[in-house]
């Protein structure tokens, strides 16, 4: 596990570079493809570059998955975050004591993210017709929640299609705040229970 | 039983414990099996021990706890 992590966290660390210029190239390249007069060189960088990107972003998606569950990989990932080169016990008192204030300014964030994408706030000029009692503007205050996009495109001929993330900015927000609050619980329980074994 | 309010501000000397022995920092930090940083935050009084460490001081210097460490106007 421990070769496997180490051998992961280099290689997103060292091929970084490479996704960055394969990321750039493919911005001024908008065909998604190598350029057809470019030389045999070029192509086969761009094949290289492209497949790269593909096993980085794989690798990337294996390393949030160790992050969620392997509290080894999780303490290593937090360690290097933090700057910090060894592990003692004030060292995990620095990382709790961040972790705690972080988790709680996020939920902070989240739940003000929340609040302004679910409120609906309208001022309007009335026009001379509609005034009520010499009253010109009017201000609509309301609350709305919708989690899931309502799908756009309906074509029959499509059987799968995925294009992005199927939740409202609301949902997404909604998500996070639960997986943050979840996640922490989870955390904290087992290491109740760990204590209490 | 009268209630504890706040944080109690503990001294300790390992400086001088350390200083007495005439060990560095590094060589505290590897015979105790923490980080030098560790220890400077402990004698600068930036960071309080775990009780276990406490003891691991206690055992490596060989003297008491209550020794080492005290209550600051106590």
């Amino acid at each position: 596990m421990n070769k496997f992590y180490n051998a992961l966290h280099n290689y997103l660390v060292y091929a970084s570079p490479f996704v960055l210029a394969e990321v750039i190239w493919c911005y001024f390249q908008t065909s998604g493809s190598a350029p057809p007069d470019a030389t045999l060189a070029i192509k086969g960088l761009w094949e290289i570059l492209s497949w790269n990107l593909m096993l980085w972003f794989t690798g990337l998606a294996i390393f949030f998955c160790l992050i969620a569950f392997s509290t080894t990989v999780r303490k290593k990932a937090l360690f290097k975050i933090a700057a910090l080169k060894d592990s003692d016990e004030r060292e995990e008192y620095i990382t709790g004591k961040a972790s705690s204030s972080s988790y709680i300014s996020t939920l902070g964030v989240l739940i003000f993210l929340l609040f302004l994408s679910i409120v609906h706030v309208e001022i309007n000029r009335l026009s001379p017709g509609q005034s009520i009692e010499g009253h010109t503007k009017e201000v609509k205050i309301g609350a709305g929640i919708n989690i899931f996009e309502t799908e756009k495109d309906k074509n029959p001929e499509k059987i799968v299609a995925f294009n992005d993330i199927p939740l409202t900015k609301t949902g997404l927000i909604m998500l996070i705040l639960v997986w943050q609050l979840a996640s922490f619980n989870w955390n904290a329980r087992k290491e109740i229970k760990k204590d209490q074994s | 039983m009268p209630r504890i309010k706040g944080t109690l501000p503990i001294l300790n000397n390992i400086a001088v414990l350390r200083a007495q022995k005439n060990i560095t920092q590094e060589e505290l930090a590897e015979a105790i099996g923490i980080t030098r940083a560790t220890i400077i935050a402990i004698e600068k009084g930036s960071y309080n021990p775990s009780l276990e460490l406490a003891f691991r001081l206690s055992r490596y210097f060989h003297t008491g706890i209550e020794k080492m460490f005290s209550i600051k106007g106590e």
